[in-house]
């Protein structure tokens, strides 16, 4: 048996691997976006698409995604190129796979942004900056400004929004000391391995995250009046013939499909790659569905019990207006509420903390797919491969964070690498389970070692309902995506903002830079007869 | 910090939204199902991990294979 000369890694323990994709999974869609999407869409009413898309779609496309990696890692791959390699035996293979290396890496150029922002507020309120901000918004009102006024001009200038470069300054509110904790938190941990940076980090950081959201839980559902804002979150607002109508609605069903699709991080390469460090026998299918399961605890129980409940009863029926964006949610709604909240500003640090923590075992996970293809496609040491990653995402990152003016650079990286090809890699990989590797072969992957039997059905489910249910929710989203007015519209922007054009242009250039990867890993593995190994055990 | 505060800082208009407002029972239904349903499953996932995570079992006499039957 050729293996490929170069250290492997490998997960240390079975509940470390779970945390680790429960951690790449669980981010800040599940305490903002999860509940501000519920919110919009009548509540109650909102789950029972958002239950159907997750058992249809969610669960199975995770269960395909663990077994396709398994079966690479099993013949001696690690990285979304190699897994395709040998599932699909041609050349070719490599190529298709390389948005599994795009994606994590081009969002955690913009993610570890957001978790500095995290960071930060979680700082301000420590520090009491954000004390004092109240203090200000409250003295605005007596001179007629809106609270709201006050901490979105805070936010604006912390996030640098007002003009391009106005983020690199090293005033009190800048963004630049937390961006550059975060980095050096992400590859320190990132260098030291799987099972000693990824894994140990993720052992102590999925409990505290979730040890943060019981205590700001705790102080909500201790608020006076919580039961109008449970009833906001969870009453079916409609009845009779308006239910009905409001369940028919195909724009609730293509969200709650996009949250569920999203929120379990299937699509993203990172889970074929963590899965591809299992040990031939191990189990996959009980793994997975325990992932799938912390996930959905921090989203439904945690994330949909905190935000929305206790903002409306702040806001009232105007929460409603406030939840269309989760960045407008999140860094000023939430904290004009934390303002007027008793033991507010307590509940504000942790309530960021847990977004920090959310964030980071996030963007740890995007890192490892690229580490992967550079240690196998090239043979460098995992210190070689982080030092080239860490030039190539700090110079995406200070890209993104240098073109603040009105977030642009951010939103076309979050509208192209954030969602459309997600749903690419999704389809793709469909595909590849039902229809290259063959349902029969793959249900027999995931049967391997499993400690639960995963229902037959699901063979079906991924060769004929998920791909159609997948380019039926991407057709859908291009369509709406079309149709909206211009100064909504990120294609339209990608093509006349200049910002958005470079932000295209940025994203080409790292997908050719992760083509001629490919290209030298492809002639390396050949050379070695690693693929020829790998199909003669496959 | 008491109720009679926190109750002062809403204006009078959210104040009667939010007092005429309330779980219902549709809410309660929907509200147990859901969070029912995911605490049940995860905390059947983690018994099943945590179970087949344990040391092997010791085996007792009768489940030992001597191989002294075999030809």
């Amino acid at each position: 048996m050729t293996e490929l000369p170069r250290p492997r890694d490998s997960w240390g323990t079975r509940i470390g691997v779970i945390l680790a994709v429960t951690g790449s999974a669980v981010g800040l869609g599940n305490f903002l976006r999860f509940p501000g999407l519920a919110a919009q869409y009548e509540g109650g009413v909102f789950m029972i698409p958002y239950f159907i898309a997750l058992l249809v779609l969610g669960l199975p496309l995770a269960w395909a995604e663990w077994a396709m990696g398994r079966y690479g890692g099993s013949r001696g791959f690690n990285s979304a190129p190699g897994i395709y390699r040998v599932l699909c035996r041609t050349r070719l293979a490599p190529y298709i796979a390389f948005p599994c290396l795009l994606v994590p890496v081009g969002i955690f150029m913009f993610y570890v942004l957001i978790e500095a922002w995290c960071l930060g507020y979680a700082w301000f309120y420590l520090t009491g900056m954000m004390s004092e901000l109240g203090e200000q918004a409250r003295n605005g009102m007596e001179n007629g400004l809106l609270k709201e006024d006050v901490y979105t001009s805070f936010f604006v200038k912390f996030i640098g929004m007002a003009e391009d470069g106005a983020s690199f300054n090293l005033s009190r509110t800048s963004a630049l000391p937390f961006l550059a904790i975060c980095f050096a938190l992400n590859f320190v941990t990132i260098y030291r391995g799987l099972n000693r940076g990824i894994e140990k980090f993720c052992l102590w950081a999925m409990p505290a995250l979730i040890l943060c959201a019981i205590l700001v839980l705790i102080r909500v559902l201790t608020l006076p009046n919580i039961d109008a804002g449970l009833g906001f979150m969870w009453n079916m607002r409609t009845e009779g013939e308006s239910f009905t109508r409001q369940l028919l609605n195909g724009k609730m069903w293509l969200e709650a499909t996009g949250q569920v699709f999203f929120t379990l991080s299937v699509g993203l390469g990172v889970i074929i790659t963590y899965a591809s460090y299992l040990r031939r026998d191990d189990d996959i299918a009980l793994s997975s569905l325990t992932s799938v399961a912390g996930n959905e605890f921090c989203e439904v129980v945690l994330g949909g019990m905190i935000i929305i409940p206790a903002a409306f009863l702040f806001f009232g029926f105007g929460v409603t207006e406030r939840v269309g964006s989760s960045f407008g949610l999140g860094f000023i709604t939430l904290p004009i509420v934390f303002e007027q909240m008793p033991l507010g500003y307590m509940a504000g640090f942790l309530f960021f903390i847990l977004l920090f923590l959310a964030a980071a075992t996030s963007t740890l996970s995007m890192l490892q797919p690229a580490i992967a293809l550079l240690e196998e496609g090239l043979g460098v040491n995992r210190k070689a491969s982080v030092t080239i990653l860490g030039f190539v995402t700090l110079v995406g990152a200070l890209f993104v964070l240098y073109f603040s003016k009105d977030a642009t650079a951010l939103a076309t990286f979050d509208f192209w690498v954030g969602i459309f090809f997600i749903y690419v890699i999704a389809m793709i990989q469909t595909v590849i389970f039902g229809w290259v590797l063959g349902v029969d072969k793959g249900m027999a992957e995931l049967d391997r070692g499993a400690e639960i039997r995963v229902p037959r059905f699901i063979g079906f489910v991924l060769k004929y309902v998920a791909p159609l249910y997948l380019l039926a929710v991407f057709v859908f989203w291009i369509y709406t995506e079309i149709r909206k007015p211009e100064e909504q519209n990120t294609l339209l922007m990608t093509l006349r903002n200049p910002v958005g054009l470079m932000s295209v242009g940025f994203l080409a250039l790292l997908a050719v830079f992760f083509l001629l990867i490919i290209a030298q890993a492809s002639k390396r593995w050949q050379q070695l007869g690693a693929v020829s190994d790998a199909e003669v055990r496959a | 910090m008491t109720t009679a505060w926190f109750l002062a800082q809403l204006t009078a208009e959210q104040r009667a939204e939010i007092e005429n407002y309330t779980l219902h029972p549709s809410g309660w239904i929907v509200m147990i199902l859901s969070i029912g349903f995911v605490v049940g499953l995860l905390t059947w996932c983690i018994r099943r991990v945590m179970r087949e995570s344990q040391p092997e079992k010791l085996h007792g006499q009768i489940d030992v294979d001597t191989h002294d039957a075999e030809p």
